[in-house]
């Protein structure tokens, strides 16, 4: 039984019903998924409570949702890290096991990482600099510590607000920026209320299906073999898709309208500075460990030298 | 001297439920605006307030609840009592407030289990305020209440309960 | 076994035993049969504290509390008479467009039954409305606004049918267009009603007054602390200062100050209790939300919606045909369930099949909001009649029998944009 924030019909929910199918076909019915679509058993917190009490087995969320259990899976989430989607193939096709690996120590059996693409700033005056972002009134969810770490060590202060005021929120001009994924934009309206995109992969985002270890156990190891083929093969496919669907969100965004606003040298090396000093923060307060983003910088400093 | 003692506490526990509902609802007005100042004209937001605000709705919804319980002034349904001529109405709130005080006894019962389970995780619910201390207001709730509907189950035995009546704020 | 408890549970709600409990009660039961841990409960209970809407509950009741034990009431009388007074059932009709606007602001959380209810009443009787009618006007219009601007649970349909149309072949669902296309409906709905309430007091003796500009700006004067109040809220959110759970506080606030120092009829020793008051009513309203919440979960997770559903669906050929099934589906849905746990649990289902149907996305919303809007006031759950029960100290069953003229009537407004799409699309494509 599993949980998902990401509603019914959507190209995830129908690949996991499907995946669903199949694990109950060759297990002859031993083994039954049912998925919880939109979010109708509670956000990420209560889901997981449910969890522990048995009454679901798993979700699928946002990267960040299982970082409790394995803090370095966080490392893909580190802000400015990549330039382009290579730069995150390659880094992912060396630590996505790593990633799987400590997950499944920490107690979440996963079956591989599902693109979420990259957050952009979205705005309705052009941002450039750092100093551009500050004098915006920019949204950032309430509730979310990681998020306002990030706002801390770049020196922002954004406005709080429940992601479901967002919209109207941009339409009185309560907040006139923001960062998400192109297709969240899309998806939520977002981006008929700003102009501007500014051409600069601020986050990596991914999500993720975890089912609690506990759960996973109860099934015989031919099962828990059955599980794991299906579903890898799944989210190898729906990882791609989903890759797909985030390259033409960010192109339908410019169609739009948005026009797309390019940083000089200068006001990268800025961004860069602040998002490293970000990144010691994590490594300090033991978000993430030193190992591991030393680590990423190998695998990104391998990659660019190759190029 | 025993029920002396008993008035004492029960009077006390009134006095916390007031003061604490008065005190939750002052701040959330108070907090809300602090929040709307500063973005309005200072641009900027407090991270703990909005979780904070979310948490004081449950407060007071289990504060209000408990002080409703006092004289069982809950929303119902009520049929029977309009059917049925009064010298019956002690026999229907025997039963009643008898599985009342059993339903609160169950969720108080299964809620402390799983606050404290949420104690020994020590999950921050946000900044650092541990969240099985904002939960804690559940199981808390729950036993008073049970605690008052098994009073009014005894009260009703030696014919002293207050009379069934619709909520009268 | 399980039948005998569920008899037993419906044998004491009608012994009169709270409604928390016996909602609780059904929740355990459901989860108990489906071998869940009961800690279920809990996790539900505090859902309560995951809203970002609920918040402007306890802020509006406790605006309200204080409106009504000073003499706004009074002064919301002479000044709707002075402006109204001269239409045949000028009050009734104030009554029907303060409780629209209020409740298209509040999002239909039964904050306007508390804290516009509380005025209206009083002020309906004393402008000699009969009590019966006035009870069923007022706990009707709780609801009333659900489908103009800023409504929440359009917004909340919008983008549940934004995210869907990615998969989906169908014409594109804009926030603003959803808006648009309530705007007609609800006026159908306002119209409708006050033509009601002028024919059903044609024969009682509501005193009509002749137009007076003095006594209007006397009025207007002496209404001047609280006039501004709508101006503030509708100002600050269109404005975009506010959210709505902080132009609650907002609320809250200035009517705190205009009561207890400007027209000082509210003395501060006075102030805790009626807090307390308030924040008891409140508590109560709030339990019921809480264990609401553990009922819709276990109904969710047993599928019990998408059985009734797949149900349906297999009988039915024609659009008409389902349209009247669908109507009828919702009007039950909306008398168990709250309002959003609807919205997100049928929309995903239901709208892939209504296209099929060839019903437009921006009308199957208009007629969606439109029946859970009569769930309001429908029994069992009907939230507006419980919120009634307790502001208006009236009984359930009272309020219901007096409800039902208005219910009959939103009804025709509900068939009416139903088979009629023009009236909400009209403005939209
Ligand atoms: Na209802
Ligand atoms: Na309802």
């Amino acid at each position: 039984k599993i949980s998902t924030l990401y509603p019914d019909g959507t190209t995830i929910v129908t690949g996991l019903k499907k995946a669903g199918k199949d694990i109950a076909a060759q297990t002859e019915g031993r083994v039954k998924l049912k998925i919880y679509p939109g979010g109708v058993m509670g956000d990420d917190r209560a889901v997981e409570r449910k969890i522990r009490i048995g009454q679901l087995h798993g979700l699928v969320a946002q990267g960040g949702a299982f970082a409790s259990a394995y803090k370095d899976s966080q490392i893909l989430n580190v802000p400015l890290a990549f330039n382009n989607y290579d730069e995150v193939d390659a880094v992912r096709s060396e630590l996505d096991p790593v990633i799987q690996k400590g997950l499944e120590d920490g107690g979440w059996v996963s079956f591989g990482l599902l693109d979420g693409g990259f957050a952009y700033v979205m705005s309705e005056q052009p941002v450039k600099s750092v100093s551009d972002l500050r004098e915006q009134k920019l949204w950032l969810p309430a509730n979310d510590e990681a998020s306002a770490k990030a706002a801390k060590a770049f020196e922002l202060s954004p406005i709080l607000l429940n992601i479901g005021s967002v919209l109207t929120s941009l339409q009185t001009g309560a907040v006139n920026a923001f960062a998400a994924p192109p297709v969240a934009a899309l998806t939520l309206q977002w981006y008929s209320r700003v102009n501007y995109l500014t051409d600069m992969p601020l986050l990596y985002t991914f999500g993720m299906l975890g089912i609690h270890e506990k759960y996973f156990k109860r099934m015989s190891p031919e099962d828990q073999q059955v599980v794991r083929t299906v579903l890898e093969a799944t989210f190898d496919k729906l990882d791609a898709q989903s890759r797909k669907e985030n390259l033409s969100a960010f192109a339908a965004v410019q169609q739009q309208g948005l026009e797309v606003i390019k940083p000089s040298d200068e006001q990268r090396e800025e961004w860069h500075s602040y998002a490293e000093r970000a990144t010691a923060e994590l490594v300090e307060e033991g978000e993430i460990s030193q190992a591991m983003l030393d680590r990423l910088n190998g695998i990104l400093a391998k990659q660019r030298d190759g190029q | 001297m025993m029920a002396a003692l008993l008035r004492g506490v029960h009077r006390t526990l009134h006095h916390i439920e007031d003061g604490l509902i008065v005190a939750v609802l002052l701040f959330m007005i108070l907090l809300a605006v602090a929040q709307i100042v500063l973005r309005n004209f200072f641009g900027t937001s407090l991270v703990w307030i909005e979780p904070l605000l979310q948490n004081a709705v449950l407060w007071i919804g289990l504060l209000g609840a408990m002080i409703a319980s006092r004289n069982d002034e809950h929303i119902r349904i009520d049929v029977a009592s309009s059917l049925l001529p009064e010298k019956y109405h002690p026999f229907l709130t025997t039963f009643v407030d008898l599985f009342t005080a059993f339903i609160c006894l169950l969720v108080a019962w299964y809620s402390v289990h799983f606050v404290i389970e949420e104690y020994e995780y020590a999950s921050p619910a946000f900044a650092s305020v541990p969240s099985w201390l904002l939960q804690a207001i559940i199981p808390v709730g729950f036993s008073v209440m049970a605690l008052r509907y098994v009073v009014l189950f005894a009260l009703g035995l030696i014919g002293k309960r207050p009379k069934m009546q619709e909520p009268t704020p | 076994m399980i039948i005998a408890a569920i008899v037993l549970l419906v044998v004491l709600a009608l012994m009169g035993a709270p409604l928390f409990a016996i909602i609780l009660g059904a929740a355990a039961l459901g989860f108990y049969t489906l071998e869940i841990e009961l800690a279920v409960l809990h996790i539900d209970i505090y859902q309560l504290s995951n809203s970002v809407v609920l918040m402007a509950l306890p802020l509006f009741t406790f605006a309200g509390f204080l409106l009504s034990e000073s003499k706004t009431a009074d002064r919301m009388l002479r000044l709707s008479q002075a402006a109204f007074g001269w239409m045949p059932g000028g009050m009734a009709f104030v009554a029907l467009i303060a409780c629209a606007f209020f409740t298209a602001l509040t999002g239909g959380s039964g904050v306007t039954i508390v804290a516009l209810g509380a005025l209206l009443l009083p002020a309906l009787v004393k402008g000699n409305y009969p009590e019966k009618f006035s009870l069923g006007l007022v706990t009707s219009s709780g609801s009333l606004g659900l489908l103009l601007v800023p409504s929440v649970p359009l917004l909340i349909y919008g983008i549940i049918a934004q995210q869907m149309s990615q998969q989906l072949e169908m014409p594109t669902v804009e926030i603003v267009d959803l808006y648009l296309a309530g705007l007609l409906p609800a006026l159908l709905m306002i119209v409708l009603l006050y033509g009601y309430c002028v024919w059903a007091t044609r024969g009682t003796d509501v005193p009509r007054q002749a137009f007076d500009f003095r006594e209007l700006v006397d009025a207007l004067w002496e209404a001047r602390w609280e006039l501004p109040l709508p101006l503030v809220v509708l100002g600050g959110i269109f404005s975009g200062f506010l959210v709505i759970s902080e132009a609650a506080a907002v609320t809250a606030l200035y009517v705190l100050v205009a009561e207890v120092f400007l027209y000082r009829e509210i003395s501060l020793r006075k102030l805790p209790t009626i807090m307390r008051d308030s924040m008891i009513m409140v508590g109560g309203i709030l339990l019921i939300l809480a264990v609401a919440q553990a009922f819709s979960d276990y109904l969710v997770y047993a599928g019990v919606p998408e059985k009734l559903f797949e149900l349906i669906q297999t009988h039915v050929e024609s659009k008409i045909t389902f349209l009247i099934l669908l109507n009828i589906l919702l009007l039950l849905l909306g008398a168990l369930l709250d309002i959003f746990a609807a919205l997100v649990i049928m929309v995903p289902l239901i709208l892939p099949v209504a296209l099929r149907y060839g019903i437009d996305p921006v009308h199957l919303g208009i007629i969606f909001v439109a029946n859970m809007q009569i769930g309001y006031i429908t029994p069992p759950v009907g939230m507006n009649l419980f919120i009634a029960s307790y502001r208006f100290k009236k009984k359930v069953t009272e309020l219901f029998a007096a409800t039902i003229p208005f219910m009959l009537i939103l009804i025709i407004a509900l068939l009416m944009i139903t088979y009629i799409p023009q009236l909400s699309l009209w403005l939209v494509r």
